[in-house]
């Protein structure tokens, strides 16, 4: 069942939301100087710079090492655990933002831009959830542990 | 998921397009393809490196941004012939 937990906000601390919140302010000042003075073509690479990825992974890392050592246990490798897997998380959203990218460019041209960008925002949302959805069901795995099955049984 | 979410993108097209026009902003998008895929190559590198080396998750994001912009860079560049 998938269920939402606000405890995560609870625990992090205020200058942690200003500094990720900083960061992607820069880097959309970044990528508008960069386009004004190189080109839209080379502006536009930073709309996908993972600069919130890296602030929130090191966050997520201190943030489980330090309830680990809370219970007076050493919390290095569940930080970094945590920090992994947030990364991976990353990694599949990046999938509905090639797909926002495409929406955007193929339909912002003579439509509506709030529309557009709305309508690519959701598809973002979709395209994630898919992804998710698919790499929690893993059919490859299903498959592969259902031919081992049968293999047992046959023998 | 939300560590690629399009805030930043979101944020400069909404202003580009105030400011340029649309296709200024359509254009970004286009770029903005080769950015996405350079970031899922970075996220799965930090993931991988993360999950099976003890390596501090400072030091893998900062030093795997070089690999984002090896990967966009490089892809820009051919992309532009």
């Amino acid at each position: 069942m998938i269920s939402v937990s606000t405890s995560g906000i609870k625990r992090g601390k205020w200058w942690e939301y200003v500094l990720r919140f900083a960061l992607g302010g820069v880097v959309t000042a970044l990528a508008g100087v960069l386009a004004k003075k190189i080109g839209p073509g080379f502006g536009g690479l930073f709309l996908a710079f993972p600069a919130i990825l890296a602030a929130s992974s090191t966050l997520v890392e201190k943030h489980e090492r330090e309830r680990k050592e809370r219970k007076g246990m050493h919390g290095f490798d569940r930080g970094r655990h945590a920090a992994g897997a947030d990364a991976a998380g990353a990694a599949m959203g990046s999938v509905g933002l090639i797909a926002f990218a495409v929406f955007v460019w193929k339909l912002l041209p003579g439509h509506s831009s709030g529309l557009v960008i709305a309508g690519a925002t959701l598809l973002w949302i979709i395209v994630c959830g898919v992804v998710w959805f698919v790499w929690k069901w893993n059919p490859l795995r299903r498959l592969r542990s259902n031919s081992d099955e049968k293999k047992l049984r046959e023998k | 998921m939300f560590g690629a979410a399009p805030s930043i993108a979101l944020a400069t097209l909404g202003l580009t397009v105030v400011k340029e026009g649309q296709q200024f902003a359509a254009t970004e998008a286009h770029s903005m393809i080769v950015g996405a895929i350079a970031l899922f190559a970075y996220a799965a590198v930090v993931s991988y490196v993360l999950l099976r080396f003890k390596f501090s998750s400072l030091a893998v994001t900062l030093l795997g941004l070089i690999f984002w912009f090896a990967v966009a860079g490089g892809l820009w560049y051919v992309m532009s012939f």
